[in-house]
């Protein structure tokens, strides 16, 4: 099967187009490295099958990036059969300066024009005609958006892959010009493109210096002789000239401009305001907690609170009073639900029902007591507690989803940039985390952007912090838990300051790492700012139908399995004898949960609990393997445990933990503390398998040590200022002493002067 | 022990069998994420380290 490659400049839309052409649902979003590893796809649009390999965004074919290195060792050592080269129309000079290293690579290439729907809206053309002639290869007009001219590109790549191509400069007739072809001569029966690597050597490519050491001595011959009259002996410089201004010359004319009356484009008028420098900051902690509360809050701006609706409001029909499965769905006395509330309250009155339903017919059919406790409260109890916040999590990623594809989250990196150099990082930094809201592990993996090794290291440890998908249900049942057990509150706000201080703790860690054990210095941060783009219909349910299938087969088996673990280990005894829900604290789970029940005394859910207070230690145990068995745990456990509640409704869920929360004792700040715990500790077996694939030798241990101690420290803090208050005066004298600390010994460092002096 | 209880246990068992057993394969083969976190995001890449049995494997991937 012949292989195309698809490469181009960061967000020129490849990844769109490997979609568009394989079915995939890779991720795709407006910001440069969503990309950083190849993939492969086959491709049945054209006239015969191929296959499809996406290769990461790159600006030069020269080893600086992680990217760049996979990129051209894939083109020049898998020898893919034909190369698309994907131009952003709207940026054509920039895009083609990569197309002009292709063309020296003998390799058939095919240029994609894409964003051409992007391009007419602007009122410009391209001449692709004339283009094609100007360049030498196949020029096509496609939008991999809409799916515009992707037949027509996948044939022509079909087609030019038949004929080999030899590959051509665009220097020739520059001052390194003889050089070159002297280096290529020689180079000619040793390699494949010779051209390519007679440039590469020329400009000191190390890679190529290191493979070809007879050619670079030889190169190294000519240049000592070489001097030209602007550049000297820098022929990168020389080399980037004479590409851009054979660009300029020869393809530029291509290019008709409409005549602009305004010299702003949209987008620079939008970034006025959003990447304004003082207000910038403070738009995005606006837009974060409307999108929180439009997920989680239970009283829909704040009506309720404000009196505006009235006495009468909570009608019977608007809060479905007396109704067994869904009491509240639109709203209470206190107020009207959020679109992400009504949406869960829907769902969980589904499964209330189904779990009602189930339970009921195995009663019915004279099912032993301990087969329905293990069916309705134990197994569909833990899987429904989990299920039930896939509504909110749908609704939260939607809103993230729209911000990534509108391109406003690159803005955001480039805005916190300032901040973030203070801290230690580059605003590229801000990508991964912020994909670690969605899931730790592409996060982790998109750190390797990140060139400087000590700031990856900094940065795939506080990914965890940045709560996951997979965490949304411990902050959203224990908020609603804690609202229903202690009367205060609105879960949208409490779920939008926890998601607050797991920042604060990163950015506070990240300070603290680079400025004793990570010390390094900070590379500069260049991103190309995406324009603002009306984010797709197809790619925001694609997003959303990626992050659905994942919750819903992670919870049909992972979570599943976890339940029937948990049940079967919570109603045996270590002779093996079955107990009834009254003698479960003589079970195996609750022998072990009482074991290290002590361990969390210090953060709020040990032995200052009641006998039931083991459930909170093994949710946080169970957490380990996939954080939503915390909830199924509480939901698998809740209705065996609670003596004396009402146990004629389906316990799931926020129903479950606030029952919880009654039968165990535990305090409004060992409620916190519990989720601080969760959210800062040691992420899922899956993250931490990828962490120790990221993190350099040596650091994998220090990482896991890294989640315990900064989990416990925090989660002890808020215990026991929330508890006490008074330790507040210790806590405040210990971070005090820690950063007195770490002045110190940045003043004995002389790294750090050499940064400030330059 | 009835019929109805038999073949809730029968299910019960069938499911941790089938989703740990999976894990393990999954772990062993290099399937998927490698690290058999069989994530959304997850593209196969060399980040998972996957563990390969012989250089025939290696060749496959």
């Amino acid at each position: 099967m012949i292989t195309i490659a698809l490469a181009g400049n960061p967000n020129c839309g490849k990844t769109t187009l490997f979609n568009a052409l394989t079915g995939a649902t890779a991720h795709v979003g407006n910001w440069p490295g969503v990309t950083v590893d190849k993939r492969e796809g086959v491709c049945k649009k054209g006239d015969k099958p191929v296959t499809v390999v996406d290769l990461p965004g790159i600006y030069s074919l020269s080893p600086y990036t992680p990217e760049e290195v996979i990129a051209r060792n894939y083109i020049l050592d898998s020898k893919p059969d034909c190369v698309i080269n994907i131009v952003d129309s709207t940026n054509l000079e920039r895009n083609l300066y990569l197309t002009t290293q292709f063309l020296e690579m003998d390799v058939p290439v095919v240029v994609a024009l894409n964003m051409t729907d992007e391009l007419d809206k602007r009122g410009d053309r391209i001449d692709s005609k004339l283009l094609e002639e100007r360049i030498g290869v196949p020029v096509i007009r496609i939008s991999a958006f809409t799916g515009y001219g992707i037949k027509d590109l996948i044939n022509r790549a079909v087609s030019a892959a038949s004929r080999p191509r030899k590959g051509v400069s665009v220097l020739a007739g520059t001052s390194i010009s003889d050089a070159i072809s002297q280096v290529a001569d020689r180079m000619n029966d040793e390699t494949q493109s010779p051209v390519f690597h007679a440039i590469k050597l020329l400009e000191g490519d190390s890679v190529e210096r290191s493979v070809h050491k007879k050619s670079a001595s030889y190169a190294d011959g000519l240049l000592s002789e070489f001097n030209d009259p602007i550049f000297g002996n820098d022929i990168e410089a020389l080399v980037a000239n004479a590409r851009y201004d054979y660009i300029t010359k020869n393809f530029s004319p291509a290019l008709y401009r409409k005549e602009k009356g305004s010299t702003l484009t949209v987008s620079e008028k939008i970034d006025r305001v959003l990447t304004n420098k003082w207000a910038g900051i403070p738009i995005f902690a606006a837009i974060l907690f409307v999108i929180f509360h439009l997920t989680f809050s239970e009283d829909f701006l704040f009506l309720g609170a404000m009196g505006v609706l009235g006495r009468n409001w909570d009608a019977k029909w608007v809060c479905f009073e007396g109704s067994a499965y869904f009491e509240g769905l639109f709203g209470s006395s206190d107020g009207i639900m959020a679109p992400g509330v009504i949406l869960a309250n829907l769902l969980n009155g589904i499964t209330g029902a189904i779990q009602g339903g189930i339970s009921g017919g195995l009663e019915a059919a004279g099912a032993a007591e301990w087969a329905v406790g293990f069916v309705g409260d134990g197994v569909l109890g833990g899987l429904f507690s989990v299920l039930s916040f896939l509504p909110q999590i749908l609704v939260l990623f939607l809103f993230f989803s729209i911000l990534e594809d509108s391109g406003y989250m690159a803005r955001v990196a480039f805005i916190l940039d300032r901040i973030f150099r203070r801290l230690g990082l580059s605003g590229r930094a801000f990508m991964p985390m912020i994909m670690g809201f969605g899931c730790s592990i592409p996060a982790m993996i998109n750190t390797r952007t990140l060139a400087d090794a000590k700031e990856r290291t900094s940065t795939v440890r506080v990914i965890p912090f940045f709560s996951c998908g997979a965490k949304l249900p411990i902050l959203t049942a224990m908020a609603g838990g804690m609202i229903g057990a202690f009367g205060v509150g609105d879960a949208g706000l409490i779920t939008f300051l926890m998601y607050l201080v797991g920042m604060i703790v990163a950015f506070v860690a990240i300070v603290a790492m680079r400025s004793t054990t990570l010390r390094g210095e900070l590379t500069p941060f260049i991103m190309e700012l995406p324009n603002y783009r009306m984010p797709g219909f197809r790619s925001t349910m694609l997003h959303l139908w990626d992050k659905c299938k994942h919750f819903i087969k992670k919870a049909f088996t992972i979570i599943l399995a976890s339940t029937i673990i948990i049940w079967f280990l919570s109603h045996f005894a270590w002779n093996w004898t079955f107990l009834s829900d009254e003698a479960m604290d003589g079970s195996i789970l609750a022998s072990i949960g009482m074991l290290i029940q002590p361990l969390f005394t210090p953060v709020g859910f040990g032995a200052q609990l009641n006998s039931a207070g083991w459930v909170f230690a093994v949710a946080a145990i169970t957490g380990l393997i996939a954080k939503e068995n915390v909830i199924a745990t509480f939901g698998t456990l809740a209705a065996s445990v609670v003596s004396g509640f009402a146990l004629d409704e389906a316990l799931e869920g926020v129903d479950a933990v606030e029952a919880l929360i009654g039968a165990t004792g535990i305090s409004g700040a060992g409620c916190i503390a519990f989720i601080l715990f969760n959210m800062l500790t040691i992420p899922c077996f899956a993250a931490v398998a990828t962490a120790r694939g990221e993190l350099p030798k040596g650091k994998f241990r220090w990482t896991l040590l890294f989640w315990i101690v900064t989990s416990y420290s925090v989660a002890a803090m808020i215990y026991t200022v929330g508890q006490f208050v008074w330790p507040v005066a210790i806590w405040i004298a210990v971070i005090a002493a820690a950063a007195t600390a770490i002045v110190i010994w940045n003043k004995k460092n002389p790294l750090r002067k050499e940064i400030k002096a330059a | 022990m009835g019929a109805i209880e038999i073949v809730i246990i029968c299910v019960a068992v069938a499911v941790v069998a089938a989703v740990v057993g999976v894990m393990i394969w999954r772990k062993v083969r290099g399937k998927g994420g490698g690290c058999g976190c069989d994530c959304a995001s997850c593209r196969g890449c060399s980040a998972c380290k996957k563990p390969v049995k012989n250089k025939k494997d290696e060749a496959k991937r």
